[in-house]
């Protein structure tokens, strides 16, 4: 046994589930049970959300690039420069920091895939770009569906898939 | 609404309601009665639900009922009297559904607007499956189907007029949500804005309308002890198109679920086309069910933003269902991806 946050985390839910759940009554019981999910998401959450977060950031960092060179966007390398050079001094971040970063990334992968979305619908597209814009929006939305399944295993409402990507030791990048 | 899931919760607040429903009722029937066995049913996130018996001494009556109150920042803004006229236009059609007694929107006696509708004893699909593994699984997905089916075919004309009214075609449905989703205190993520965008620059088709109940799933059917099916919880109910509410089914796929536990969704699909006639577009569906994970998402963060701080465990962990809605998301764009190319 030991006294750290998981194992912390572990126990109350243990003790919730054994001691306090069958003395509550009606409603609460129900709202009891799923605060007892609740903390055994939030220990998958934290043992995985470090290396999770820095693995999905670096991967949308480079398809925003990719997608910025494509829009000769003006800002293509400013915005993912800056993430970059935060994710390169994760280990010095806190979790905190780390979903800040995160939630960063994520607010310039929103703009930047309906960007490239209004591209490749756009009729004044050339044909070749649109073309590269679905290879790209394809790449983006595979990528993302990937990391959304990583996270599944940090929720209970829907069991995660069989077979369902686990978290990887080094994050791959986008394909260049 | 379910019987077979019960609570005994004797509070203050319990005892209070008992009182305020009681001088309701009696002065709803002009004479004095006695209620019983009143207890709060689990689940509900829009609205609180409350079993008890109503015992009408002077007729030598027993009366079966359920109490369905709003919930103060409740996960959805239903319109209670609609859904209330709804379920009384449904009765009259016998469409199988609890029939309602009272409903009180305004400057009503127990806090929050109400209805009162009769309990039909039963259990429901999701938890009789789990307590009946014998089961003929695919008998009762057709009959599922069958009823969903029938309620497609319901003239529309006949609803409420709110409801009838309320069909304001799918770009405003999709703006509905999308603003439900800017309002959430909780970033949607790069998927359901792609999501969004899409449905905008592309909605689905529509080919007809009709009355969809907005959240036909296992778990809003009662089996009966009489093995007849009742069709619960029409608080999404609106005028759309038919394959909106089948997209929606289809979001529930576990072995609990119509699709998936009771049907494959191949075969989902071929009953429901063979019961209506209507050929089930494929691409239009492809559309439909990413605007029901945009929906769906949209319910979820509501719930998590409106609860606030305090919101309840049961809506932090649907809250926490984005993520599956994010990678079904993913799947579904990839294939709209491929659904656009020009041929």
């Amino acid at each position: 046994m030991t006294l750290d946050a998981l194992s912390t985390l572990s126990g109350i839910r243990a003790f919730l589930t054994a001691k306090i759940v069958p003395e509550v009554p009606g409603e609460l019981a129900g709202e009891l049970r799923a605060a007892v999910k609740l903390l055994e998401t939030a220990e998958i959450e934290l043992n995985d959300r470090h290396l999770l977060l820095i693995a999905e950031t670096w991967d949308l960092i480079a398809y925003c690039e990719r997608i910025g060179r494509l829009l000769e966007l003006a800002d293509t390398t400013d915005g993912c420069t800056e993430l970059a050079a935060r994710v390169v001094a994760s280990a010095s971040l806190n979790l905190t920091e780390v979903g800040e970063l995160w939630r960063d990334t994520r607010a310039l992968s929103s703009a930047r895939l309906v960007a490239v979305q209004r591209y490749a619908s756009d009729p004044s597209t050339s044909e070749p770009g649109r073309m590269a814009a679905r290879y790209l929006l394809r790449r983006f939305y595979s990528c993302l569906g990937d990391h959304a399944r990583r996270r599944q295993a940090w929720q209970a409402v829907f069991p995660p898939a069989a077979g369902a990507p686990t978290p990887r030791a080094h994050p791959e990048g986008a394909d260049q | 609404m379910s019987t077979a899931v019960s609570h005994r919760c004797p509070s203050s607040y319990e005892a209070g309601l008992e009182v305020s429903l009681r001088e309701f009722l009696g002065a709803q029937l002009d004479r004095q009665v006695d209620l019983t066995g009143l207890r709060r049913l689990a689940g509900g996130t829009a609205h609180e639900t409350w079993a008890f018996d109503l015992r009408d001494g002077e007729r030598q009556e027993l009366h079966k009922l359920v109490l369905r109150r709003s919930i103060e920042r409740g996960m959805l803004d239903g319109d209670l009297r609609t859904e209330f006229d709804l379920l009384a236009t449904l009765d009259r059609l016998a469409v199988p559904v609890p029939r309602p007694r009272w409903c009180v929107t305004e400057d009503s006696p127990l806090t929050q607007p109400f209805m009162i509708i009769d309990r039909v004893d039963g259990t429901d699909i999701r938890k009789h499956l789990a307590a009946h593994p014998e089961t003929d699984r695919h008998r009762l997905g057709v009959e599922l189907v069958r009823l969903q089916a029938r309620l497609h075919r319901l003239d529309w004309q006949d609803c409420p007029p709110p409801l009838a009214r309320s069909a304001r075609g799918t770009l405003h449905e999709i703006e509905r949500w999308a603003r439900e989703i800017d309002a959430s205190s909780v970033d949607p993520g790069p998927l359901l804005r792609a999501a969004t965008e899409l449905l905008r620059d592309r909605p689905p088709r529509t080919s007809r309308r009709c009355l969809v109940h907005g959240d036909f799933k296992t778990n809003n059917l009662l089996l009966g002890a009489d093995g007849n099916v009742t069709v619960l919880d029409w608080e999404l109910a609106h005028l759309g198109d038919p394959l909106e509410d089948i997209a929606w089914t289809m979001l529930w796929t576990t072995r609990w679920d119509l699709v998936g536990g009771l049907l494959s969704a191949q075969e989902y699909l071929a009953t429901y086309q063979e019961e209506t006639g209507n050929a089930v577009d494929p691409e239009a569906l492809l559309s439909w069910r990413i605007f029901a994970l945009v929906k769906l998402a949209a319910i979820f963060l509501t719930g998590v933003t409106r609860g606030g701080p305090l919101a309840s465990p049961t809506l932090r962990l649907m809250g926490r269902g984005l993520y599956h809605i994010e990678a079904q998301l993913a799947e579904l764009l990839q294939a709209a991806l491929h659904e656009a190319q020009p041929s």
